[in-house]
């Protein structure tokens, strides 16, 4: 996989601020997107589609929402690159964007009723396509079982994620998930430093109570 | 350390964010309370749960199908593509496009003349020869077929007239009116004072009324029968030697004697509306014209059918109508009270077209004329009628006339 479509990786979880003085590594393709050169900005596609689309799947939980809202997102992040002066790497701008668009999205759909798959549906919350799951059980059959029982803890943890606040929901999401550092998280969400830290515990607290019972 | 207290690091706990003295009490807290420690255990199990979703990767071609909406133009731009694009292609197409649109409008505008009439009606440029005195006969026209709808060609033409007029059906074309046309324009006539205005023309047009279309197709339909000549000259050849009206000395009526100046108009009995009728559907800008001036001049727009007259002449001089153009240019002129005119191309007729069966209408047409000015010449040219061309029907009409007016 190339340097542009290596997605950012989600177990690391670093707990200090980003080196918002250090070279941003997108500076380049940022400079030649603001340009207009399309193929540049296809590029930071490529590297942070993989980060956007799990925000979007993870609080929609539906692949072809989830697809959308990560199309919507990157077309946001395109149409504003002029105005993004590069005080904060892009990575931190297009989390921005990215957390505000889901949350706002979120809160739109619930205002509004939905046609099919509440939220919660076990259904929309697949951990994986399909024809993947059963290549994944034929492979592994020895552990099919285990595996089993993993996908299905998987939908359940889905479905009470989606039973959250979306103020949980995302903060959940950026930092277990994605692996946010409180900082990080602050700047996408706009918020303090001990908010974020409050939030979490609480968004923490609750998951844990939810979960419980299916431990 | 309270197990409320510890619970409320849980969080940082998890993050590793505890260091020091907080993270020895809590840890001191766990080791020695069972309780706190199942629920930090079950905190872990839940929060590595929520950890092992784990990040998902979009559908392949993501970042392709993002690149194509955001090149993707918006309506009006893809309007403007499909129009223009590629310039160097479409461009040069359109341009060609627009000149030959306009080059056609001004072929059609020129090869049309009812639509330049329309444009500019007034603007009809006027051919010079009709004023003029007339210009020789013209050369027999090869080239321009009779008309079908006019009857067959003359059978028995002299060599002469061959060289005269070729293929000219011209009586066909033009016929002579008939007895009854001829008195059916008397009887009008006698009833107004002939007075030479486009009014009098109107009321004494034998085309206008049934009657004198009816006469005039028989008088088509006469010619066609056994016993009468075939041919227009055969039938309006000139006599060997005048018998000094004893050809067919008809009795005139008292009404017949009536005859006004606006004699001429019989042969408006020609019915020029069937012609044009007939000549509009070939399309030839010839027909059209010429059917246009025979309209006009059935409804009385005579400047107009001088107009149109004056162009055929102009334009289409090999034509073989010409003979009955210029019979129909001198109604024309009579219907505007341009006596002298109308004279001018009778006289024409006469002089340019000696052999044609349109002779003995233009010698008709012309003694009208002149009595119709008080000129006794026209007399003499009614004597002409009579004995050079005892079989035309203006011979009858001529011998009434001397009856009436010539004593």
């Amino acid at each position: 996989m190339s340097e542009a479509e290596a997605p950012v990786p989600s177990s690391a979880r670093p707990l200090s601020p980003p080196a918002e003085t250090a070279e941003d590594p997108d500076r380049a393709l940022v400079d030649r997107a603001r340009a207009g050169d399309a193929g540049a900005f296809e590029m930071l596609v490529r590297r942070y589609q993989g980060w956007v689309f799990t925000l979007a799947l993870r609080m929609l939980g539906d692949r072809g929402e989830a697809e959308d809202m990560a199309q919507e997102i990157f077309l946001k992040a395109y149409r504003g690159l002029k105005r993004f002066k590069g005080a904060s790497r892009f990575s931190t701008w297009l989390y921005a964007i990215a957390g505000h668009h889901c949350v706002n999205q979120f809160e739109a759909r619930r205002r509004r009723p939905r046609l099919h798959g509440q939220a919660g549906d076990r259904r929309d919350h697949a951990e994986a396509d399909p024809p993947a799951v059963v290549d994944r059980l034929a492979d592994q059959a020895p552990h099919a079982d285990a595996l089993l029982e993993r996908m299905d803890l998987a939908r359940i943890v889905q479905a009470e994620l989606a039973n959250l606040t979306a103020e949980h929901r995302i903060i959940l999401v950026l930092r277990d998930i994605q692996g946010l550092a409180y900082e990080e998280i602050a700047q996408t969400l706009r918020l303090e430093l001990g908010t974020v830290r409050s939030r979490l515990h609480r968004a923490r607290m609750e998951m844990r109570a939810r979960l419980t019972p299916h431990l | 350390m309270r197990c409320d207290e510890a619970r409320r690091v849980f969080s940082e706990l998890y993050d590793e964010a505890l260091s020091g003295a907080p993270l020895v009490t809590v840890t001191q807290h766990l080791a020695s309370c069972p309780a706190c420690r199942a629920e930090w255990a079950n905190f872990r199990k839940a929060m590595q749960a929520v950890a092992d979703l784990g990040t998902a990767e979009p559908s392949p071609g993501f970042a392709a199908r993002v690149r194509r909406r955001l090149e993707a133009p918006s309506r009006w731009r893809r309007v403007l593509r499909w129009i223009f694009l590629p310039l160097h292609v479409k461009v040069p197409i359109q341009a060609a496009a627009v000149l030959l649109l306009a080059f056609a409008g001004l072929l059609l505008y020129q090869r049309s003349p009812e639509l330049r009439r329309a444009i500019e009606p007034s603007q009809i440029p006027s051919p010079p020869v009709a004023r003029e005195a007339p210009a020789p006969a013209p050369p027999p026209a090869g080239g321009e077929p009779a008309r079908k709808e006019e009857g067959p060609a003359p059978q028995a033409e002299t060599p002469k007239a061959t060289q005269a007029e070729p293929a000219a059906p011209p009586m066909a074309a033009v016929p002579p009116p008939t007895q009854g046309a001829l008195e059916a324009g008397r009887e009008r006539g006698a009833s107004s004072p002939p007075t030479g205005t486009s009014e009098l023309w109107k009321t004494t047009l034998p085309s206008e009324s049934p009657r004198g279309e009816g006469s005039s197709q028989d008088s088509r339909a006469k010619s066609a029968e056994p016993g009468i000549a075939p041919g227009p000259l055969q039938q309006y050849a000139p006599a060997p030697a005048p018998s000094g009206g004893a050809g067919a000395p008809a009795q005139p009526s008292a009404k017949s004697l009536a005859v006004p100046p606006s004699a001429p108009r019989p042969s408006a009995a020609l019915a020029p509306t069937k012609e044009a009728q007939t000549s509009a559907p070939q399309a030839k800008p010839a027909d059209v014209l010429y059917g246009t001036g025979l309209t006009e001049l059935a409804d009385g727009k005579f400047d107009r059918a001088v107009d149109s007259f004056r162009a055929f002449l102009a334009r289409y001089p090999q034509d073989a109508r010409v003979p009955d153009a210029r019979l129909r240019l001198g109604e024309a002129y009579f219907g505007q009270g341009r006596y002298a005119e109308a004279l001018q191309e009778y006289e024409a007729v006469a002089q340019q077209f000696p052999s044609g069966p349109q002779v003995p209408t233009a010698l008709y047409l012309q003694a009208q004329v002149r009595l119709a000015q008080g000129d006794r010449s026209g007399c003499q040219l009614l004597r002409e009628v009579a004995d050079l061309y005892p079989q035309a029907p203006e011979a009858a009409s001529a011998r009434q006339v001397l009856a009436a007016r010539c004593r």
